[in-house]
């Protein structure tokens, strides 16, 4: 921000000066290939004769036209533009996390932050006692005993339908109802695509990335209470220490999310270290000059 | 550019506080104003694009107060002023303080090709010179911070290319020192220069401190009461203690005067006149000034004088006298009559400008000293001082007042130009023109940038979108030498009896595109001045006599009005169109007459097209004729003015005689068609416009201005019926049948009549209610100006509302406005009287010029009596003028005067001055006077009236 | 009375003898322009802060998001949904919005987007002038940041003729003179016009050529400032994250 304009009231007239153009280009460097390959909605993007058009991109009158900002990728004759900031697009096996929002008749409906919400039918959903058995009606009706709106629930994509519809399953044990934990959401496109989905850190703080930006964090191990026909079953509370550290881990990875940073186990536990090595308190981490400070450091132990 | 913020704290209407920031750009590729430097760039941008040049080593840069004061100093065009520059910070300035200033400045700014160069440097938004505001300051120190600024700045920047700067000031600056500037005065500039330039020194407006005549005043007892402050004046004015308004010196006495005041807003508000009496009261009040007022106590009121006070009467030396003569004038017992009468207490706004005039040869001494007289009656004369007094005896002048101190009788002022010798015909019109607030400059670049080249053609194009009337046989009929024919005429007889009759107006606004330099321009002069020997005109002769002027022959683009009548000349139809027309001839009044007298003898031509033209005479002429009879049946007047026509002599263009103006049948007739055509336009643009159309109305004049008509009649053995236009037009008809045996006895009763009636103006008709657009004269509901848009503004904007209103072009937004088409009219209606007062002025002065070194003997008619003078009209020369009775008076004993009362007995009742000596004279009565022109004297030249003999 | 003075000086003088303007611009300038995209710690989708001059807006976007089946308005594509606000001139909303909402309906791939819904909303911080414009700018911004596929990015600018001048990105004071004002948004990269809003009514066409092809100019130079702030913005998010070097 510029310097504002102080005024006091009494006077008659006040003159702040400022300069025309900021310099904020000090960190960029436009003409660099990394430049040359960032386009802007409506930019044009040169190509090859016989390209395939890919993603984020429409052609107008044989001109292939980026209609997002981000990253012009290039595979083979595959020509698309890969959004640096957009909604959670979901794909077929992605591990995520929602909220419910809706119990209708035989589904649940949950926001993923994806630009629909997604649907759970009962029919995906491994019922207690593990036995793959019928839907009955009065499983119809005591689907809220199963899980209700506003709870959270770990599942994976499923089908993605013809028009934008996301369907998930919860057959495994490790999907299913969190809870004595905390959630945190950060942009999607931050989060690492990697195999290992449900980790353990290193600060002993089990964690679930979901893949459209939502992350769990828990002391114990999300448990596959389900099965354990464990609604009513006391989930034990977390410690006092596990929750510093989950205070810690979360601020951590606000700040990866805060400076846009990629987001997976390496760079949250640098945070969580360097801040440690810091003497922060968790709650001091998120002060402007702090944050930017700790980045510096982080950034300056050469593991990015 | 970098940016600036600027905030002002301002209070909201709901009494809220607002911070309104706004922003200042600071730029690098400014000019610094001087076309010599190499280092800016100096790209012509603005209006001003003009540059310092090479005619000076030094260049001159005013600040506010020099600009403000000493105008006509800076703008002379005289070494030292030939190179000067205009700060951003003096002119904006200026243009809030004055006006007036202003106008002159950016005139000098805009015009090129002068010999002096004037240009303009943006300090405020250059990156070098701006002064950053701090919160304290207020603003006349800052923009001297800002002025200081920029010319330390610009003596650096001027060092490589040899250039010396100097700032001049009139007092803001005075006591300042800079490094490397030099800060003069402007006196002190002047009085270096003045070896050789000596008429520099009359320019400078004379200050107080320096004048050796103050030391004298100083000791001289004060003459007029202190003026109370005007923040107390003003608060007593809202409470209602005091009165404000407009001061007027009675015309024929300047030792009294009227307050027009107005209190409450609109028409509503009530409206009367405050009399002031007696130099004391008025305070040094001039003709024009907003001044306050304090009424007297009922006791002390008086009644207007009668008395015709003589020239010469304010000179220094007769203190206190006038109190005496008006005294006499003045009976106790007449508190009938009495109005409120005031003393000035306050000025709350000086209506000074340059006035016309020349000093006073008579009474000059000798000395530094003199007497200016303006020419303008209501002014009193003013002291100024120069060293070239002998010069400038024989001289027409223009003076400005400086100031009028409380002991000194008469105001101070000084010679801000020069016109021309007395008696020269072309000074003596220059300075009937200003005094009329005539503009006289040219037109603008700008403006003329604005017009067509001089080939331009009617195109093809123009045809398509127009009606296509080349085919009829149009013709024009103007007075003999006349260029700007807006208009002309076409009548055809259909085969089925009926006639269609074509009303054909220049189109100007085709030319003039709304709010273009040239239609500002326009606008301003609103329209053009007619004089005895020129015209100035409102557009550039190219358009008025040219493009626009409906010559013969030649293809011309016009808004025609084509009406469909029947044989009894009853409107069938009427539509506008704007087309293209080509004229068959160009006729005079006389020719047109000639040719239908001959039609009317049964007089036929061979050649088909003459015959064409003279049918359509005769159609135009007898359709003219039936709409003439029916217009007088519905109650139009008809009016006379004391016109006359002068006859010049060929090379000199010197006057050999006068005579008075003829009408024929061919006049009327081209009138009938105007009025005609105004009609139906006015009526259409009501319809479509009912809130912002230009309208032209006459008002009913009111009965009391009727009442010395009345009398004056009655003396003379008429009655006259004024209940409405046609009852008085018909015991006006009736008066003339009386006087059969002295035909110029109804004329002039017809001229008085004229002079009862209030003038007619343009107004929008938003303003109005609707049955005040009534035009009395014209006995017409509605009327408006259509027919001659070369010469009249008001008639450009009704085309541009009638082209509106037929879809050809949408409305100008300023035109969809009440309130700012009053405004144009407004102006309109002011440069109208200016230039009728020009126009009748110019004809005084050629009178004059026929009769000097003439002494004629004629008869006189009188048109009003005062208790000891005359008021005499010549009908054979138009001139009007005062005869005093009494020719043995010397014009400035005072003793004598003050007896005239008892000489001379005034019947107000029967209009009847009784003399002593048994001369009886009545209104209307015929005298015989002995004209001549007075060129000795105070060089006002005026035609003097001595009386011969009595005829009854 | 004779009414003295010339009648023209007195009147506001919108552009100085020496061709500038009040603030000190040439005609055909632009003001100062500063623009942020993405304020942090903010959850909407995108966002932008666009300042031209003393106006100052701020633009966010929610969406794509699923829209709740009782807002079935448009049943193929996306909903789109704009809010103007603005505190000192609250009718203004009525006007702007459907404005908005059409102009850049004609631009996102709303056909992509079934069943979902955006929701833009504008807020002006401060006002001093073109302010429809500045939220159309502010907007485009905002967009791009939520990665919401578009044609092209609009941009927008006041065109205003004052003294028989065409004058670009009126401020406050200005917007008060007399006169036509025309605001016109413009596809940035093709140059086809996607708005165009004219207070009052021209005197020619001509005119309106004018006012259009000055107007067309200004986007261009608002555009480039836009583009280079957006531009830079990608690169910086994509070298922070490392895209070249996965």
């Amino acid at each position: 921000m510029n310097e504002m304009v102080d005024v006091e009231v009494d006077d008659h007239c006040t003159v702040v000066v400022r300069a025309a153009t900021r310099s904020r280009t000090e960190d960029v460097d436009r003409s660099s290939e990394l430049g040359q390959m960032c386009v802007v909605a409506g930019d044009q993007i040169h190509v090859e004769p016989g390209f395939v058009r890919g993603r984020g991109t429409l052609t107008e009158s044989g001109l292939l036209i980026a209609t997002v900002g981000g990253v012009v990728d290039r595979v083979n004759k595959l020509v698309s533009v890969r959004p640096l900031v957009s909604r959670y697009t979901p794909e077929i096996g992605d591990v995520v996390i929602g909220r419910v929002v809706e119990v209708s008749q035989n589904r649940w409906k949950l926001d993923v932050d994806a630009r629909q919400e997604a649907v759970l039918m009962l029919s995906a959903m491994n019922l207690p006692g593990g036995a793959q058995r019928r839907r009955t009606y009065e499983d119809e009706l005591n689907m809220r005993s199963l899980i209700k709106e506003e709870d959270l629930i770990s599942a994976e994509v499923q089908e993605l339908k013809q028009d934008g519809g996301i369907a998930l399953h919860t057959r495994s044990m490790k999907y299913g109802r969190l809870s004595e934990g905390q959630l945190v959401r950060v942009k999607s496109a931050l989060i690492k695509r990697q195999k290992k989905r449900f980790q353990m850190l290193p600060c002993e703080i089990h964690a679930i990335f979901g893949n459209n930006g939502y992350i769990w964090l828990s002391e114990e191990e999300p448990r596959k209470e389900l099965e354990e026909q464990g609604r009513n079953t006391e989930t034990p509370k977390t410690s006092l220490d596990g929750r510093r550290r989950i205070s810690r881990l979360r601020n951590s990875i606000l700040i990866l999310n805060e400076m846009s940073m990629t987001i997976h186990a390496q760079t949250i536990m640098d945070v969580y270290i360097t801040s440690e090595q810091a003497g922060l308190r968790e709650f001091e981490m998120l002060r402007q000059n702090v944050r930017e400070q700790l980045i510096e450091r982080v950034r300056n132990r050469g593991n990015f | 550019m970098s940016v600036q913020e600027n905030v002002v704290i301002r209070k909201s209407r709901r009494g809220n506080v607002i911070a309104v920031s706004r922003e200042h750009y600071l730029r690098d590729d400014l000019s610094c104003g001087c076309g010599l430097c190499r280092m800016c760039k100096h790209p012509a941008l603005g209006l001003a694009s003009g540059r310092l040049g090479a005619n000076q080593e030094v260049y001159v840069i005013p600040d506010v107060s020099a600009v403000l004061d000493q105008t006509d100093v800076i703008l002379s065009g005289i070494t030292p002023f030939k190179e000067v520059l205009f700060l951003e910070t003096v002119i904006s300035e200026v243009r809030l303080t004055s006006a007036k200033v202003y106008a002159r400045v950016k005139e000098a700014l805009t015009t090129m090709g002068s010999s002096s160069n004037y240009a303009i440097f943006s300090n405020e938004h250059h990156r070098s010179t701006f002064v950053k505001r701090s919160d304290q300051t207020n603003t006349s120190a800052y923009s001297e911070e800002c002025i200081l600024s920029a010319a330390t700045w610009l003596a650096q920047h001027w060092k490589p290319i040899r250039r010396q700067l100097m700032l001049v000031t009139d007092k803001d600056l005075m006591g300042k020192v800079l490094e490397d500037v030099e800060i003069l005065s402007v006196e002190n500039l002047v009085r270096k220069y003045e070896g050789s330039e000596p008429q520099l020194r009359d320019l400078v407006q004379t200050r107080d401190e320096d004048s050796d005549v103050d030391m004298r005043d100083a000791k001289r007892p004060r003459l007029y009461p202190d003026y109370i402050p005007l923040a107390d004046a003003q608060r007593k004015v809202k409470n209602g203690k005091l009165l404000q308004g407009v001061f007027n010196t009675n015309p024929f006495n300047r030792l009294e005067g009227t307050v027009n005041i107005q209190k409450g807003a609109g028409d509503e508000g009530e409206r009367f006149g405050v009399l002031i009496q007696g130099r004391e009261n008025m305070n040094r009040s001039v003709q024009g000034d907003v001044v306050i007022v304090e009424t007297l106590p009922k006791e002390q009121w008086k009644i207007p004088s009668k008395v015709a006070l003589d020239e010469g009467d304010d000179s220094e030396d007769d203190d206190g006298s006038d109190s005496k003569k008006l005294a006499s004038e003045v009976h106790q017992s007449d508190s009938v009559q009495a109005i409120p009468t005031g003393k000035v207490v306050a000025v709350s706004k000086r209506n000074w400008r340059p006035f016309g005039g020349s000093l006073d040869a008579a009474r000059y001494t000798g000395g530094d000293s003199a007497l200016f007289i303006p020419a303008e009656k209501a002014i009193p004369r003013i002291r100024i001082r120069s060293r070239r007094v002998q010069d400038l005896l024989r001289k027409r002048l223009q003076v400005v007042i400086d100031s009028w101190d409380r002991n000194s009788h008469l105001p101070r002022g000084h010679v801000v130009r020069e016109i021309g010798e007395v008696g020269d015909v072309d000074a003596e019109t220059e300075m009937l023109l200003l005094e009329n607030d005539v503009p006289t400059w040219k037109f603008s670049t700008a403006a003329l940038a604005c017009l067509p080249t001089e080939n331009w053609k009617v195109t093809e194009e123009n045809v398509h979108s127009r009606l296509d009337l080349r085919s009829k046989c149009i013709v024009s009929v103007d007075p003999p030498g006349c260029t700007d024919i807006d208009d002309a005429l076409h009548c055809e007889e259909r085969p089925d009896g009926t006639f269609e009759v074509g009303v054909h107006i220049a189109d100007v606004t085709a030319f003039l595109r709304h709010g273009s330099e040239l239609d500002k321009e326009a606008a301003d002069r609103g329209t053009t001045v007619y004089l005895v020997d020129r015209r100035i005109e409102m557009l550039p002769s190219l358009l008025s006599s040219k493009l626009c002027s409906l010559m013969g022959e030649v293809e011309r683009l016009a808004f025609s009005a084509i009406f469909h009548m029947d044989r009894e000349a009853n409107e069938l139809d009427v539509y506008f169109r704007r087309s293209v027309i080509k004229s068959a001839r160009a006729m005079t009044y006389e020719e047109a007459q000639n040719r239908i007298d001959a039609h009317r003898k049964g007089k036929r031509y061979d050649n088909p097209d003459e015959e064409d033209i003279a049918k359509s005479l005769f159609g135009l002429a007898s359709i003219a004729e039936k709409l003439r009879l029916r217009r007088t049946e519905a109650g139009a007047l008809s009016l006379a003015s004391p016109e006359i026509k002068f006859k010049f002599q060929e090379e000199t263009h010197a006057v050999v005689d006068a005579q008075t103006y003829e009408i024929r049948e061919t006049n009327r007739m081209v009138e009938e068609f105007m009025l005609l055509a105004n009609i139906a336009v006015a009526k259409k643009l009501v319809q479509q416009f009912p809130q912002c159309a230009m309208l032209r109305r006459h008002p009913k004049p009111l009965p009391e201005q009727f009442e010395s008509l009345l009398k004056t009649a009655k003396s003379f053995g008429v009655e006259l019926d004024v209940s409405s236009s046609k009852a008085l037009n018909d015991s006006l008809n009736k008066a003339e049948r009386l006087f059969r045996q002295d035909p110029y006895a109804a004329n002039l009763l017809r001229i008085l009549t004229t002079r009862c009636m209030t003038q007619a103006v343009y107004f929008s008709s938003g303003e109005v209610s609707a049955p005040e657009y009534v035009h009395y004269g014209l006995a017409a509901p509605i009327y408006t100006h259509f027919t001659s848009p070369i010469r009249r503004y008001a008639d450009v904007i009704v085309h541009r509302l009638l082209a509106a209103s037929l879809g050809y072009a949408s409305l100008p937004q300023d035109l969809q406005n009440s309130k700012k088409m009053q405004e144009v009219a407004d102006n309109i209606n002011h440069r109208h009287r200016c230039a009728q007062y020009a126009a009748r002025s110019s004809i005084a002065l050629h009178t004059r010029v026929l009769l000097r070194d003439k002494v004629i003997e004629e008869d006189a008619r009188i048109v009003r009596l005062l208790s000891n003078a005359l008021v005499v009209l010549v009908p054979k020369y138009g001139v009007e003028g005062i005869v005093h009775l009494d020719p043995q008076r010397p014009p400035a004993n005072v003793d004598a005067s003050s007896s005239a009362g008892d000489a001379f007995v005034l019947d107000e009742d029967k209009l009847i001055l009784t003399c002593t000596d048994g001369r009886v004279f009545k209104v209307m009565g015929t005298v015989r006077v002995r004209v001549s022109v007075d060129t000795t004297g105070d060089n006002r030249e005026g035609v003097v009236f001595e009386l011969i003999s009595k005829k009854k | 009375m004779k009414r003295k003075g010339y009648g023209r000086g007195g009147r506001n003088e919108y552009i100085s003898l020496d061709g500038l303007r009040v603030d000190g611009r040439r005609p055909e300038e632009v003001r100062h322009i500063a623009c942020r995209i993405g304020t942090p710690g903010n959850s909407v989708d995108g966002n932008a802060y666009f300042e031209q001059g003393n106006t100052r807006v701020l633009a966010t976007v929610v969406g794509p998001r699923d829209r709740k089946s009782s807002t079935h308005r448009n049943e193929e594509g996306m909903d789109l949904k704009c809010n103007y606000s603005n505190r000192q001139d609250r009718r203004s909303a009525r006007e702007f919005e459907p404005l908005l909402e059409n102009m850049f309906r004609s631009v996102i791939l709303v056909d992509q987007y079934p069943k979902s819904r955006l929701d833009i909303s504008v807020e002006v911080i401060q006002a001093d002038g073109s302010l429809l414009c500045a939220a159309v700018n502010a907007i485009s911004l905002a967009l791009l940041h939520a990665g919401v596929p578009m044609k092209d990015m609009i941009c927008a600018a006041t065109v205003g003729m004052i003294d028989g001048m065409c004058v670009i990105d009126l401020n406050g004071y200005e917007s008060s003179a007399d006169g036509p004002v025309l605001q016109i948004g413009v596809l940035a990269q093709t140059g086809s016009i996607s708005l165009l809003d004219i207070s009052t009514r021209l005197s020619s066409t001509s005119q309106l050529q004018e006012m259009v092809s000055a107007g067309t100019e200004g986007c261009k130079g608002i555009y480039a400032v836009v583009r280079s702030e957006a531009h830079d913005l990608i690169i910086r998010l994509a070298s922070s994250r490392g895209v070249l070097g996965a």
